[in-house]
């Protein structure tokens, strides 16, 4: 064994430094650099400073004198002002005038000195780029390169971005979402009821197919939600905690809080919320949880069974009058309607159309098959040769927004818009629960993600068939105005 | 006269069954060449004394034709356009060559009977209209590289464009393809009527029928393919072409069909549905035998795109707005040949 290698390896590894920057220095010497020399390049901070400190005293007089010259000029230019008074507005444009150059003059001079002590900023700063922002480092080699910069870029931190290079001259950064609150862990799940968490999954795995089997299925586990809640409060607090205990599972829904919750189904919590605030906290906590658990029965038959009866009463007269009726994409309450239409009229000629075939709307051959009715059914592209043989459209909605807009699936504003081409009439069944007050449509919500919608303007749509009336799109203002006086 | 017949009806028969053996329609220029091809050699093999008899025999041809295949316009618009080149032909022998057949005090003055038709030479006539034919061949094939040629006026760079059955329109790709190598930078939306998870090309992004509505607010262009154009400026597109210009036209963007001039139909269809063939779905087994009987499946071919959905034709020789197709149609039809269909 050599003595090198019984040696501490780090030792080996100074001892090799020491020999590589010796080697450096010769070298720097042979090719006639002198040591003075480096150290300035390498510390270049130490001589500006000792001048700084010399020129400090010299300065400071200079300027002193300078702004005492500087006060006694303005202080006579105020003077002649006001002596002046109102003088020629030629003059005061000549006045105006004047200044500018005299600034041009000031400023020429202050970048020249400005520029070369950039430069030497530059040089000598170079080993204190990491501390230097990044913006300002993009901009310095935006001027360097003297051509325009098409980068998108943001001050995050380098291993939040991701630089995508499409080409040379592009790049797109990509940034990433924004943080999730992790729900995955257990004590967070802890405190969700299983009946959520069920219907979370089943949510997840596609197994609910619309907004109507959506709120059922919510409605029905927040039944299970209430029958299993015990309180431990007195019953003048008891609607307080259960507030407090369905705000974890909503946010479990929301995951996070990042999306919404769908239209319709945020109206039902927003009343099911406002209907445990106002319990009646003189009576027991089983009469209070009794109330709420009527409220849901109520609301699902309300907003469900009856509202599909009174959007058929509704309606019947008009299809009556019709021989082929074109429906888009699945809707149970478009479903309810044609079947009991069908069932009414058997020579009613239905025709449903898909985005694309062997979609959502085989639910609705399938249903007709299954009770013996005929019917036509189609893609999204032979839309065009469909609606010339139907006198009206029926489609189905997931929100009706206060400025007329109805949110459906996408696709339908061009079914509507050649219905519109064809003169035939667009109408679009509601129930009364699925009138929101907002105009915002979001990229995707909580539960239904993958559900595509768009907002099909108000225009294209002739008349929304609610269990209430036939409205015109534009009455929907006037109904999220009687919900409200309803619901105080 | 007999053999000539015979042969005649082979001709015939070979062409039909050509045309019908194919799986998968073949290209309108493959069509159209061999429609083309057919009349040429008919004119060779066939015995006519008189130019009226050529034109009585041309006529006879295309109405089998368009009974035995009623969806292919462009072997009308082939054998119509071959008739006018032998009238050109008759014209030019007798000194008539500047006279347009649809010049108002012509139509006026006109005999009512082609009496200049009867005593030619048939023989330099024939010669002449093969020689005419040929070059007709010849424009018919350079007809794609025009239209192509025409892709560097209509897009340019940031343009994004969106296109419509890619997939199945060579035309359509070359004139995209002409683009890229001018090296221009845009981007092109394909809409596929059914999600496909290969990508056709490196240079598309391909987009779902119903998300058309989504994405034609970045789009500044559309193009479309036709299958026929008719004389008022409307055309048949391939069915979902109606539903995109019609969004293209609420977003104001403006709709370009890419029509050779042999998809010019001189005539008007009085029902354009009527040619609609139905095409084959792809269904599941379990839902066509639980629903057979109960369940009309449509699946149109064509969808009819008004003239008020279109900016632009882009044609061989140039671009045309839909009003002056009209007028274009003189250029490769004469009236009295119109007339008979």
């Amino acid at each position: 064994m050599s003595e090198s290698s019984k040696k501490n390896p780090a030792d080996n590894l100074k001892e090799a430094f020491q020999k590589l920057s010796n080697e450096v220095k010769q070298l720097g010497m042979v090719l006639g650099v002198k040591e003075g020399e480096q150290g300035q390049v390498s510390q270049p901070e130490p001589p500006k400073n000792e001048f700084a400190k010399d020129m400090t005293q010299e300065e400071k007089q200079k300027q002193r004198a300078a702004k005492a010259a500087e006060k006694k000029a303005r202080a006579e230019a105020a003077a002649a002002k006001k002596a002046g008074g109102a003088a020629a507005p030629q003059q005061n444009q000549q006045k105006a005038k004047e200044p500018a150059p005299k600034k041009e003059q000031v400023a020429k001079p202050a970048k020249e000195q400005n520029q070369p002590k950039s430069q030497q900023q530059q040089q000598s700063a170079k080993p204190k780029e990491e501390k230097i922002p990044k913006s300002a480092l993009k901009s310095t080699k935006n001027q360097s390169n003297g051509a325009p910069n098409r980068e998108v870029q943001f001050d995050l931190q380098s291993n939040t971005t991701n630089v995508l290079r499409t080409s040379e001259s592009e790049e797109v950064v990509v940034t990433p979402d924004p943080p999730i609150v992790p729900l995955e862990d257990a004590q967070s799940l802890a405190n969700i009821h299983p009946a959520f968490l069920t219907l979370y999954s089943r949510c997840d795995k596609e197994l609910i197919f619309d907004l109507e089997q959506l709120c059922q299925e919510f409605i029905r586990s927040f039944k299970l939600f209430l029958s299993g809640f015990a309180s431990h409060s007195e019953p003048s607090t008891f609607s307080k905690e259960f507030d407090q205990a369905i705000r974890p599972q909503l946010t479990y829904l929301t995951h996070g809080g990042r999306w919404p919750l769908p239209y319709a189904l945020g109206n039902i919590v927003r009343q099911l919320k406002r209907e445990v605030l106002k319990l009646d906290s003189t009576s027991p906590i089983s009469q209070q949880i009794e109330d709420i658990h009527q409220w849901l029965e109520d609301a699902e038959s309300v907003n469900f069974e009856d509202a599909y009866r009174g959007i058929f009463a509704s309606i019947e007269p008009k299809l009556a009058k019709t021989k082929c009726v074109l429906t888009y994409d699945w809707c149970p309450v478009v479903n309810h309607v044609l079947l009991e239409s069908v069932e009414k009229r058997p020579d009613l000629r239905v025709c449903f159309v898909d985005p694309e075939l062997n979609g959502r709307a085989v639910k609705h051959v399938n249903s007709f098959v299954d009770k013996g009715y005929k019917c036509q059914y189609t893609d999204l592209k032979s839309v065009g040769y469909a609606i010339k043989q139907c006198s009206m459209i029926v489609l189905g909605c997931s929100a009706i927004l206060s400025n007329g807009c109805v949110a459906t699936t996408k696709g339908s504003i061009q079914i509507a818009l050649t219905a519109k081409a064809y003169n035939v009439p667009v109408l679009v069944v509601s129930q009364y629960f699925k009138f929101v007050d907002k105009v915002q449509s979001y990229t995707r919500m909580a539960l239904l993600g993958r559900e595509n919608i768009e907002l099909l303007p108000s225009t294209l749509v002739t008349a929304i068939v609610t269990d209430i009336r036939i409205l015109a799109p534009t009455a929907a203002p006037a109904v999220l105005k009687a919900k409200a006086l309803d619901l105080d | 006269m007999t053999e000539g017949r015979t042969e005649v009806e082979d001709l015939k028969r070979n062409f039909v069954l050509a045309l019908r053996k194919n799986t998968k329609r073949p290209s309108s220029s493959t069509i159209s060449m061999n429609v083309i091809n057919f009349l040429r050699k008919i004119i060779l093999v066939e015995k006519v004394k008189t130019i009226a008899e050529l034109l009585a025999s041309l006529h006879n041809h295309a109405k089998f034709l368009s009974a035995v295949e009623p969806t292919e316009l462009i072997i009308i618009n082939i054998v119509l356009m071959t008739s006018k080149l032998a009238r050109d032909e008759l014209n030019k022998k007798n000194g008539n060559g500047n006279i347009r057949a649809y010049d108002s005090l012509f139509t006026l003055c006109k005999p009512s009977e082609p009496t200049d038709m009867k005593d030619t030479d048939m023989k330099k006539i024939k010669k002449d209209l093969i020689e005419s034919i040929r070059e007709l061949t010849i424009e018919i094939d350079s007809c794609r590289e025009s239209i192509s040629a025409q892709s560097s006026d209509l897009i340019f760079n940031q343009d994004v464009v969106m296109v419509y059955q890619l997939e199945t329109s060579k035309t359509l790709y070359s004139f995209l393809a002409k683009t890229r190598e001018a090296n221009r930078k845009y981007r092109v939306f394909n809409v596929i009527p059914e999600s496909k998870n290969e990508e056709l090309n490196d240079f598309t992004s391909s987009i779902r029928l119903h998300d058309v509505a989504s994405k034609i607010c970045e789009t500044t262009k559309v193009f479309l393919t036709c299958i026929a154009v008719f004389p008022d400026g409307s055309c048949l597109v391939p069915a979902g072409g109606q539903s995109i210009a019609l969004m293209a036209k609420r977003h104001s963007v403006p709709v370009y069909v890419l029509a050779p001039f042999y998809k010019i139909t001189p005539f008007f269809i009085p029902d354009p549905n009527a040619l609609n063939i139905s095409q084959r779905t792809n269904m599941p087994f379990e839902f066509s035998a639980k629903s057979a009987g109960n369940v009309e499946i449509l699946q149109p071919a064509f969808d009819l795109l008004d003239s008020q959905y279109i900016f632009q034709f882009v044609s061989n020789s140039s671009c045309i707005i839909p009003a002056h197709i009209n007028r274009l149609k003189e250029d490769y039809y004469h009236p009295e040949d119109i007339a008979l269909y």
